[in-house]
């Protein structure tokens, strides 16, 4: 080989390797700035529902405490009138009833706001009491079996909102008759598993866009918990949700 | 007279609500309200100070909670104490009886209940209120909470013990007739027996003398 020829073949080899570190560089860069993105995703939703579940947390407050004095109060005063003759008897107890019906709407909206429970006695109890509302305002039979532990208050909290939201859809479009709900500690990860036997869905369709808020909400909480999500259903076969949440 | 009357302080933080109580109170003759309180801290020292017969203590207040205020009440050996909550706090209402209230009575009881409430539990007896859910009756079966000592179970004749299983199960005395070919005012009758052998006053009330006594065994469904 002609020393020209080493040159020409030593100047392609140094060309080729700064060119593959050119593109290695424009591929770990990019990479590095996909992951950034997500990351920085992941704590811009992370942030924004620590904003939302704060004040939704006040307003249940609010809600549950003041308004609900302030109508046991007024309901008080109504039962002090006395010597009624029986028409204002019958107006008053009317009153108070309306008065009731105000409180048990404020209960809803305050408890689907924010569950005190949650806060006070952990997941597992709160768990218990969304089930329960689930078993006694509908036909649906919910076989459960959870021990979940004792989470950080935010990670509960997120936990809490995806079985709400997947109970939610349950009751109002699945049809089905049977919920099985539990939650399992399996080596370093929790596992909560939500199926149930009603009319399932296309997944194609309804994931391709995340259609509906409520399957956005479940999926951006299951990416702040870090949590695989594995969701099963065909038309026909009823929902298997499966959530791998590392601890 | 005002020596007979049953001594009573009331606790909670909203001043509408303690207005209205209060009212409500001071116009029954057998009442008298001698001190109010708007934290479980002031409760503590009121009661100390007063000595009396018969506490109404909201549950959730700012600072000292309602519940921790009645453990410590119920440490100086004071019992006759009445839990005060709202609709949907359950979990509380288990709480306070756990730390040694004697009965309960949610906020939005019914006319008639709170005064009725607080004579009761003058009495050493438990209250618990009207609007008691069946989720309730649960959850306090399996607390800790029980009034009761070891009752004679030979107290109540096999019909009565039908009759508390079928009140239990949340039959109305109409539906128990149809059951046990009675008349409705026939299990109305063995009904206020029933009650006036408990010494209770709601369907409640027996429901949890008997899971507490064992006469009724409530089926968990996990």
């Amino acid at each position: 080989m002609y020393p020209h020829e080493t040159r020409i073949y030593i100047a392609i080899l140094i060309g080729v390797i700064i060119f593959l570190s050119l593109i290695g560089f424009f591929i770990v860069t990019i990479v590095r700035y996909q992951r950034k993105k997500v990351a920085f995703h992941v704590e811009k939703i992370k942030e924004q529902f620590y904003y939302l579940d704060k004040e939704r947390e006040r307003i249940s407050k609010d809600l549950h405490d003041d308004l609900g004095a302030s109508l046991s109060a007024i309901k008080l005063r109504l039962q002090c009138l006395k010597n009624l003759n029986n028409e204002n008897s019958s107006i008053i107890e009317n009153a108070e009833m309306q008065i009731d019906e105000v409180m048990k709407k404020i209960r809803h909206i305050s408890f689907n706001m924010m569950p005190g429970v949650l806060q006070r006695r952990g997941l597992d109890e709160a768990l218990k009491e969304l089930i329960d509302i689930v078993t006694d305002n509908t036909d649906i039979t919910v076989n459960y079996k959870f021990h979940a532990g004792i989470f950080e208050k935010n990670n509960a909290l997120h936990i809490y909102r995806i079985a709400q939201e997947i109970l939610n859809n349950i009751v109002k479009h699945s049809k089905a008759t049977v919920v099985n709900f539990t939650i399992v500690k399996i080596k370093s990860a929790i596992e909560l598993s939500i199926s149930d036997n009603g009319i399932g869905f296309k997944k194609k369709e309804i994931t391709t866009n995340l259609k509906g808020a409520g399957l956005k909400n479940i999926s951006w909480r299951a990416d702040i918990l870090k949590a695989k999500v594995y969701l099963t259903t065909t038309p026909g076969n009823g929902v298997d949700y499966l959530f791998k949440i590392p601890i | 007279m005002s020596s007979l009357k049953i001594k009573v302080i009331i606790a909670d933080d909203h001043d509408v609500y303690r207005d209205g109580l209060r009212l409500l109170l001071n116009a029954d003759e057998e009442i008298e309200i001698i001190g109010e309180a708007s934290n479980g801290k002031q409760l503590i020292e009121l009661v100390k100070e007063k000595h009396p017969d018969v506490i109404v203590a909201d549950l959730i207040m700012p600072g000292v909670s309602g519940v921790e205020a009645i453990k410590e009440i119920y440490k100086s050996g004071i019992t006759r104490i009445i839990a005060l909550s709202t609709f949907d706090t359950e979990y509380l209402i288990v709480e306070a009886l756990e730390a040694g209230s004697l009965g309960y009575i949610l906020k939005n009881a019914q006319k008639g209940e709170i005064i009725e409430a607080i004579k009761t539990v003058n009495e050493y007896n438990p209250y618990y209120c009207k609007s008691t859910s069946s989720r309730l009756v649960k959850l306090i079966s399996k607390s800790k909470f029980n009034p009761y000592t070891k009752q004679n179970l030979d107290l109540f004749s096999d019909k009565e013990k039908e009759i508390i299983t079928l009140i239990c199960e949340e039959k109305s005395s109409e539906e128990i007739g149809n059951i046990l070919f009675m008349s409705k005012r026939t299990v109305d009758g063995i009904r206020s027996k029933i009650l006036s052998k408990m010494n209770v006053k709601t369907v409640a009330g027996v429901a949890i003398y008997a899971i507490k006594n064992s006469m009724y065994f409530v089926r968990h469904t996990a």
